[in-house]
């Protein structure tokens, strides 16, 4: 429990250069869970391996962003995401058993719209063209590539302007709605030749 | 263009207050030019999302999990490291260094923790005496082997028997006297006095005991008296 609430800690404040050490003794202290996931749910090792690493890290973003409020232990807490996603990667299993195409997960930000919104918003998400697009990430250059991935990591604009020397948190917010603009028009072309 | 994005940004960070939350979703449904937007934001995200699991996994994992055991090779794994941990723990009894204390203890309970009784109807006193001795009963003894020996000065198991019996009372100085009297038996075939002497001092480990017991633990197999193969051994650990 002690090195819980250390890494907890850690997580909490610590900047892009240093969340990394806290991430990977967070991810060697429950790496058990992987065996588990293999047993309680019959993955293989790899699939079993993903779970827990995209377990691991929804809670870490989910920590960072301050929407872990301590109700439950970080074990507790964790294998409850866990256990989600080894039952997302079984259905994810099983619809590639029939598609030609390997899909993803369905997007975590789907469940954000209400009902309605996400009916009307699913129909026009191409989930199964989705694990083909990740080469055009590194259509958008390195710079843009790193902002977009400490984004999607969590780091608000102040830590990013910080790490990347960027003048100010706005305009890494420019920068970053420019990037995703331009991966998202770079998608809406593949998509119509996919 | 970067209004929308805008717009769609502060929606899925939370920073939307409801009612522009219901405005948002109402939108997405009768306007599907906004919904494509909407639908193309999300892919956007989760294949930034895949990208960075990927880039963590290869940090947190380089070259991949590491083998988990299952089933049977898990049991089996768990069955042979409890087994080596036993040989280990084995060898490490079979080849510490015991204490001299040790040593000796473990000697007299192998061998001297319950006496054979004798079926000669003469020897009641002896025969009593040994009962008690099994007994754990040892002051009974004691009185029974002494005045035994006492009374029959030749009586050799009398003498051995009261050099044993201090010795489980842990008077160390009788028992010394009682089996360095055996030990000066000149007239025995089989004389276990010098090595239980050995046995004795080993046990009270007082200082220069031990120096003393291996002096006559040598002596022992130098003359292959009784109980030199086990003074042989115990040289080799002192």
């Amino acid at each position: 429990m002690e090195k819980d609430r250390e890494i907890l800690t850690g997580l909490q404040t610590a900047g892009p250069g240093e969340r990394a050490s806290w991430e990977l003794q967070f991810y060697r202290r429950y790496e058990y869970f992987i065996g588990q996931g293999c047993r309680k749910y019959r993955l293989s090792t790899e699939d079993s391996f993903s779970a827990y690493s995209d377990a691991l890290l929804s809670t870490i973003q989910n920590i960072a962003a301050g929407r872990f409020d301590g109700s439950s232990s970080l074990k507790t807490y964790l294998f409850k995401i866990f256990s989600n996603k080894c039952i997302d990667q079984i259905r994810k299993n099983a619809m590639n058993k029939a598609a030609v195409h390997h899909s993803v997960a369905s997007p975590e930000l789907l469940t954000h719209l209400s009902d309605k919104a996400r009916s009307a918003v699913e129909g026009l998400i191409h989930r199964n063209k989705i694990a083909t697009l990740r080469e055009y990430i590194g259509k958008l250059g390195e710079k843009c590539r790193e902002l977009l991935l400490l984004f999607e990591d969590g780091f608000p604009d102040k830590d990013i302007a910080q790490k990347m020397d960027y003048n100010s948190p706005a305009v890494v917010k420019t920068t970053r709605l420019r990037c995703i603009e331009r991966l998202r028009e770079l998608m809406k072309e593949a998509l119509k030749t996919i | 263009m970067l209004d929308t994005l805008d717009y769609i940004e502060s929606y899925f960070a939370g920073r939307c207050t409801d009612a522009e939350k219901q405005q948002f979703d109402e939108r997405c449904v009768r306007d599907e030019t906004f919904a494509q937007e909407v639908a193309l934001y999300i892919q956007a995200r989760q294949l930034l999302k895949e990208e960075l699991l990927e880039a963590k996994k290869a940090v947190w994992a380089p070259g991949g999990p590491r083998r988990q055991k299952t089933g049977l090779v898990r049991t089996l794994y768990l069955a042979s490291a409890a087994a080596a941990v036993l040989l280990l723990f084995s060898l490490y009894l079979l080849t510490r260094s015991a204490t001299p204390a040790e040593l000796a203890g473990d000697y007299i309970g192998t061998h001297y923790d319950h006496l054979s009784q004798t079926l000669d109807g003469t020897r009641d006193s002896l025969a009593e005496g040994i009962t008690a001795y099994n007994n754990r009963a040892f002051t009974r003894a004691l009185d029974l082997f002494t005045t035994l020996a006492h009374d029959h000065a030749g009586n050799t198991d009398a003498r051995l028997y009261s050099g044993l019996a201090y010795l489980r009372l842990k008077n160390y100085d009788q028992a010394l006297h009682e089996f360095d009297t055996l030990a000066n038996l000149s007239s025995l075939y089989s004389n276990p006095g010098p090595f239980l002497k050995a046995v004795t001092l080993l046990e009270r480990n007082a200082t220069g005991d031990r120096e003393t017991a291996r002096e006559i633990l040598q002596d022992v197999v130098r003359r292959n008296l009784d109980g030199s193969r086990e003074a042989a051994v115990w040289l080799q650990k002192f």
